[in-house]
């Protein structure tokens, strides 16, 4: 991966912003619903504890 | 069968007449919407003209955004619709009814008022008459995708700005083809692909929402 | 065939091959749309005309391409779950529609980045971009309507209705917006719709593609169980199951 290569013949800017956002996107995408998921699991396992302690 | 539609439609139509605003205030609204844009653009002949077919048809879809209110609220409130859901009747019957009654309403109020307005935009008397065509054919699909979009937020607070952001990119196909249509004679050439689509798709969806528009309030009292 | 079908559909039994799925579908996801990356950035040759910009179509097709899969999908569960009822296929939708959202707003904003070099102009009323566009309000459309209602069952099934109306205006939305591009044959004649291209161009395109799919299968899969989980929290099955 030489210099030019970054240099994508002038348009830089271009690829790597739409390659940047489609990574943010798609990474942020997934980590947001995966947060969610782990979020819900820990309040049930929660609920779950109190009331075995209960 | 005919005596649910008889007593349906004269309900509807007494409903309208009893409160005259429901139709008069989109009539008002649309006026005004036309008679604003001048104020923002070049209002020479050439300029109006150029966007004359979009700005009335813009102006009729917003006024019957507008009214698609009256369609559910009095009945959701007075309870109306809730007998409807329990009753044996067949509810997208009773739909279609009330679809006819408000397209034949407001649809046609529109369709004589738009002409006037080309015409005040300086559309000729070919166009300002496809312009006429294409509204009241229009009128109907807009209504139906409509009430649909009423069916699905009953009892929704605020539902007005919903409605219309559900509603506009269904509006997409008979704005095109009817706005279109006007300009396309505009252009010299004959309209009468997209004054028949626009009708075309006016009756496909006026016979699809009835019974959606039956799931949808089902969905929204279940 | 129908009974695993009808088993899967049941709340408890995704939520428990949900989790296969994910992984499944997420590992897939990553090989091939770190190779299809790799061959779009680094193998592929640069194009005759368009140089190293027409890199972009390999982020920019395959999100347009998921965006309109997701649709279809979206409306088809709405189908299913207003037609059989089933809990399962409204939390498809819900759970697509930001997804479909998206990978439609990924396509416009690349098309926007791969016009500007190449036409000069960031935005241009083509029949693609502004189907696209519309596109992507009616995806707007679903996700507020499902956030309309305080209870999550009404604003699942009115987002069904609603995807399903969606899919029969799609087709037509397209065609009338190609009749009123070429009606208005304006100043620009778009170029977007690519010439033919090369094997060695389209390979990285197709895993880019397949690719994009599985990461839908995962993400689905996640988002679907956690809405079981949000929607069924006082079930009896589920503090066994977390």
């Amino acid at each position: 991966m030489n210099e030019s290569w970054w240099h994508m013949g002038g348009y830089a800017v271009y690829v790597w912003t739409s390659f940047g956002l489609t990574g943010v996107v798609l990474l942020g995408g997934a980590l947001l619903s995966w947060s969610t998921l782990r979020r819900q699991q820990r309040d049930i396992r929660l609920e779950r504890d109190q009331d075995d302690d209960a | 069968m005919m005596r649910i539609w008889n007593a349906v439609w004269a309900r509807e139509w007494q409903l309208l007449f009893r409160q005259v605003q429901d139709l008069l205030q989109p009539l008002i609204y649309f006026a005004m919407v036309v008679m604003i844009v001048p104020l923002g653009v070049d209002p020479s002949d050439d300029a109006l003209g150029l966007v004359a077919p979009a700005v009335v048809w813009i102006a009729v879809v917003l006024a019957v955004v507008l009214s698609l209110d009256r369609l559910f609220r009095d009945d959701a409130r007075d309870g109306t619709l809730a007998v409807l859901l329990t009753s044996p009747t067949p509810l997208w019957w009773v739909l279609l009814a009330k679809l006819g009654a408000h397209w034949l309403g407001l649809g046609c109020l529109l369709g004589l008022a738009a002409p006037l307005a080309g015409a005040a935009y300086g559309l000729s008397a070919t166009a300002s008459g496809v312009l006429c065509l294409t509204v009241l054919s229009g009128t109907l699909g807009l209504v139906a995708l409509g009430m649909v979009a009423g069916a699905l937020t009953v009892g929704v607070r605020n539902g007005g700005v919903l409605v219309a952001i559900i509603l506009l990119p269904l509006y997409v196909p008979l704005l095109v083809f009817g706005a279109g249509a006007v300009a396309t004679v505009q252009a010299g050439l004959p309209a009468t692909g997209p004054v028949y689509l626009t009708a075309a798709l006016s009756m496909l969806y006026a016979t699809l929402a009835p019974p959606l528009a039956a799931v949808a309030l089902r969905l929204s009292y279940d | 065939m129908w009974t695993w079908f009808h088993r899967l559909s049941s709340p408890p039994t995704f939520y428990r091959w949900g989790r296969t799925l994910q992984w499944v579908f997420g590992i897939a996801a990553l090989l091939l749309i770190v190779v299809g990356t790799y061959g779009g950035l680094v193998l592929a040759p640069a194009d005759y005309q368009q140089g190293d910009a027409f890199r972009i179509i390999y982020v920019h097709v395959p999100s347009a391409w998921l965006s309109m899969f997701v649709y279809m999908t979206m409306a088809v569960a709405g189908g299913v779950a207003l037609i059989w009822r089933m809990k399962l296929a409204e939390l498809f939708v819900v759970a697509a529609a930001p997804i479909g959202a998206a990978f439609t707003a990924l396509a416009l904003l690349t098309g926007m980045l791969w016009g500007e070099p190449m036409w000069g102009t960031y935005w241009v009323w083509d029949a693609r971009l502004t189907s696209e566009l519309v596109l992507l309000f009616l995806y707007l459309g679903v996700i507020a309507l499902n956030g309309a209602f305080e209870d999550p069952r009404r604003g699942a099934r009115a987002a069904s209705v609603l995807a399903l109306i969606g899919v029969i205006n799609v087709p037509i939305i397209h065609y009338s917006v190609e009749w009123w591009n070429s009606l208005h044959q304006g100043a620009t004649i778009t170029k977007f719709d690519s010439p033919s291209i090369s094997k060695d161009m389209l390979w990285p395109l197709l895993l880019n593609a397949l690719g994009f799919m599985c990461y839908y299968g995962a993400l689905q899969s996640l988002r679907i169980r956690a809405l079981i989980l949000s929607r069924e929290r006082d079930a009896r099955w589920i503090r066994q199951a977390v």
